[in-house]
């Protein structure tokens, strides 16, 4: 694997699509948007290569890229949402033991948080970076960072209760 | 410790996603019009900026109506370009950019973004807040408090059969009208049409550089709301803009790759008839009360620029 800064595009973007993907399903819930996400944040990529190229961290750039273009358009579609359709409540419930009803009960859950909150649980849990790496790519303070994903931890746990802990055993 | 487990089922869900394409193909297409886009977008608000603080362009314009006051004089093209909102079409039915392969659903919104921004600069403050409309590129809303106004704009292929004299002629229908000449001589005529009920519609639409450019701003609510607060002579000052003419420049440079609203221009191997023309008259008097059809032979003139190729008489 060729070091970050002498990457060129298309090998990297060839190398990272997939991990891109798996992240943008993450943060917006749906496979086609995830494809969408992933397309705009590579050519936002290709876009401003050269800087990109010299990034100290590409993959965090890439995925601050990815975290800032679902936050822009989550935002728009939800106030177009709010202006002229009722959200409609999920017709997914949790029923508990089941797998992929637990992983669906996820993805609700993360729906019900607001775009930035979402994406911290993201950056922060499936990414494992850091308080502060997360607070930089979000451009906020550590500590809306920790209090964010606190609030949103224990939104979750409500959601997937006993479930979540439930499944750290059968993994 | 939340940490762990939820990492696990965040794992476990990202496995149930269907396989990727290969996106980068796709990706580096977007990305080159992207970058040509932004490039075209400096050059274009350099050039604004260099034509507006040329000419001042002035803010106090006739009025045909008491209408609202004229173009804000001061235009903000070198601050960073404000997003505009998108909103579903009034019906609600009409399929929307959203529905659009991604390519092209960015590209559309990007380029109506821009259009929104020249929009929000060269139209009377009375219009409002500039709006993208969720259906087609070429449509835009303005709200002004409780007041809102549909917008058509768009620059597309020329349509078959809509094309006509950029004169003011008398007429029923038309309620006032306003003609003129782009800076460089291409004709165009503003209008106030009246649409029906005491609605009316304010626009042009005019052949520039081998595409058809077309504004119009209409009532909202069906045409049940108040008409545009914009007279004619408003209407063609906003087109003799400067940051107009870029625009239209511009989009005519980076034309869309989208269907245009209105009737699609015929396929041009297909059309076998006479040229259409602005002024076309019957190349020999007909008997009175005798109308032309398609087989009568006709004389058409141009009032200026070339005949689009595709209009060109069959050999």
């Amino acid at each position: 694997m060729p070091p970050e800064n002498t990457w060129d595009f298309e090998s990297y973007a060839r190398a990272r699509q997939q991990q891109l993907y798996r992240t943008a399903y993450l943060l917006c819930g749906d496979a086609h948007r995830a494809q969408d996400l992933t397309q705009t944040t590579l050519a936002k990529l290709f876009q401003h290569w050269r800087k990109a190229s010299r990034a100290d961290n590409l993959d965090a750039y890439a995925k601050t890229v990815l975290t800032r273009t679902f936050i822009s358009e989550q935002r728009s579609r939800r106030r177009e949402r709010e202006l002229h359709t009722p959200v409609a409540p999920s017709a997914r419930n949790a029923r508990g033991g089941d797998r992929a009803d637990l992983r669906v009960t996820l993805l609700d859950a993360l729906a019900e948080l607001n775009p930035k909150a979402r994406a911290m649980v993201v950056l922060r849990y499936w990414e494992d970076h850091s308080v502060d790496a997360v607070a930089d790519q979000l451009g906020c303070n550590p500590g809306t960072v920790k209090s964010t994903c606190s609030r949103a931890l224990a939104r979750l746990r409500e959601r997937l209760g006993n479930d979540l802990d439930l499944y750290a055993t059968e993994a | 410790m939340p940490g762990r487990p939820l990492k696990e089922l965040m794992e476990h869900t990202a496995d149930d996603l269907p396989p990727l394409p290969d996106l980068v193909p796709g990706a580096v297409a977007l990305g080159r019009r992207r970058r040509n886009r932004s490039r075209a977008l400096m050059a274009l608000s350099a050039a604004c900026v260099a034509g507006v603080a040329a000419f001042a362009v002035p803010a106090a314009l006739p009025d045909d109506n008491a209408a609202g006051p004229g173009p804000a004089s001061t235009p903000v093209i070198d601050t960073p370009r404000p997003t505009y909102s998108v909103v579903p079409e009034q019906d609600g039915n009409k399929p929307g950019v959203d529905q659009l392969p991604p390519l092209d659903k960015v590209e559309v919104q990007e380029f109506k973004q821009l259009a929104a921004d020249m929009m929000q600069q060269v139209l009377p403050p009375a219009m409002g807040e500039i709006r993208l409309v969720n259906s087609h590129a070429a449509a835009f809303r303005a709200v002004s408090g409780s007041k809102t106004y549909e917008i058509t704009f768009g620059v597309d292929k020329i349509p078959y059969g809509t094309l006509r004299e950029q004169v003011c002629s008398p007429s029923g229908r038309i309620a006032a009208c306003k003609a003129g000449t782009l800076p460089d001589g291409t004709p165009v005529a503003a209008e106030r049409e009246n649409t029906g009920e005491g609605s009316q519609m304010v626009g042009v639409g005019f052949p520039y550089k081998g595409k058809w450019v077309q504004f119009m701003l209409f009532p909202g609510g069906f045409g049940s709301g108040p008409n545009p607060p914009v007279t004619v002579e408003q209407m063609l000052t906003v087109v003799q803009d400067p940051r107009f003419i870029e625009f239209i420049d511009y989009a005519v440079a980076h034309p869309l790759n989208t269907p245009p609203p209105q009737t699609e221009a015929p396929n041009p191997s297909a059309y076998t008839g006479p040229p259409p023309s602005w002024n076309c008259v019957p190349a020999t008097p007909l008997p009175a009360g005798q109308t032309p059809d398609k087989d009568t032979p006709m004389n058409c003139t141009l009032p200026t620029g070339p005949l689009p190729s595709w209009l060109a008489p069959p050999n």
